[in-house]
């Protein structure tokens, strides 16, 4: 039987009404995926900085363990990856029936003097204050030139959109 | 067309045959008509034969485009599926010339949702329109989500660098390029 060897793990930390939830590793069909649903939690909020990958079955995963949250609660979800950005955009249900909010995410960047792809850590609010929903001007790390965007705007911001 | 089941194995492989041979019937049902069928008719028909057949548990993105090969309008419908890479060809470029990374776009819009979800869900019809030149890559994850020997994703970003630099060879070549360099036949993985 195939395995995973970077198995989701899920570490979660409960303060008062607000229940925390870091997700690392691979969530996929060998993911169990649930969280506390119990009177007095209020708020979620889910660190995805170490979810490393979702596949189209860690997306049914994630959607259904959305959909056990009751409604009414406060969601947020911070330093989404790439591709966690991406099913956000491509999945209508993602979500649940939550309105959630995206405290940052990552952003594809090309350096064209070092010849690398960069994530840059992003809000929605700088996003934002471009005023059209373009890339925010960032430099590389390694050379300090002017970075790229690696991607097409629309596409990745588009889960912004009202 | 092209589609994409959630998972692997027989479940995923039954629910594509399911859209394969519902796909089968629509042609052959249309091919009596003079119209063809909306992109958004297509996806609600396969969208209850999903249903039926997955009954939840197996979903399906899928992305039905239209192209009227005289006016070049294309017509389209999406199912939470991957947008297409379309790279546009300059008003006074020669078709065969290389083309810039910023030629490449996607023929985007909010999608609908996923196939196998709901009977209820309503897909829309959006249109495009391209001109003499432009080329379009339909793709689904498989390929995005190729990692080369240090990890990293080939991603949306690889695509569209490999795509903008091979969108003047025919099509034959454009997807032995992005094959060759997704790394996706170095997974043991096959192309049929």
């Amino acid at each position: 039987m195939t395995t995973d060897t970077n198995q989701l793990k899920v570490h979660k930390k409960r303060q008062g009404s607000q229940l925390f939830v870091r997700l690392s590793g691979h969530l996929n069909e060998f993911s169990k995926l649930e969280v506390e649903v119990e009177p007095g939690i209020d708020a979620y909020c889910f660190d995805l900085e170490e979810l490393d990958q979702i596949n189209s079955v860690g997306v049914q995963v994630w959607a259904k363990m959305m959909t056990s949250i009751p409604s009414g609660k406060q969601m947020e979800v911070q330093r989404c990856g790439l591709r966690f950005v991406n099913n956000m955009n491509l999945y209508a249900n993602f979500m649940g029936f939550h309105s959630v909010t995206v405290g940052s995410f990552y952003a594809p960047y090309y350096c064209e003097a070092c010849d690398d792809s960069r994530r840059i850590l992003l809000t929605p609010e700088e996003v934002r204050a471009t005023g059209s929903l373009v890339p925010p001007k960032k430099n590389c790390s390694g050379c300090n030139k002017l970075l790229s965007f690696d991607g097409v705007p629309a596409k990745y911001f588009m889960f912004m959109k009202a | 067309m092209i589609a994409d089941a959630t998972g692997h194995g027989v479940p995923a492989a039954l629910i594509t045959a399911a859209a394969h041979s519902c796909v089968a019937t629509i042609k052959t049902v249309y091919a009596q008509q003079d119209q063809a069928p909306a992109p958004s008719q297509v996806l609600r028909t396969l969208n209850h034969a999903i249903c039926a057949s997955g009954k939840g548990a197996v979903k399906m993105s899928f992305h039905v485009l239209q192209i009227n090969s005289q006016s070049g309008l294309c017509r389209y419908a999406n199912a939470s599926h991957e947008a297409p890479l379309i790279s546009r060809c300059g008003v006074d470029q020669d078709v065969g010339a290389e083309r810039e990374r910023d030629s490449i776009d996607c023929i985007l819009q909010k999608p609908d949702a996923t196939l196998g979800l709901s009977v209820d869900t309503v897909y829309a019809d959006y249109e495009v329109q391209f001109k003499r030149g432009d080329k379009i890559v339909l793709y689904t994850d498989g390929i995005t989500e190729c990692q080369n020997a240090e990890g990293k994703d080939f991603g949306d970003s690889g695509l569209m660098r490999i795509f903008a630099k091979v969108a003047h060879y025919d099509a034959a070549n454009i997807c032995k390029a992005i094959v060759e360099k997704s790394g996706f036949l170095s997974r043991g993985n096959t192309i049929s």
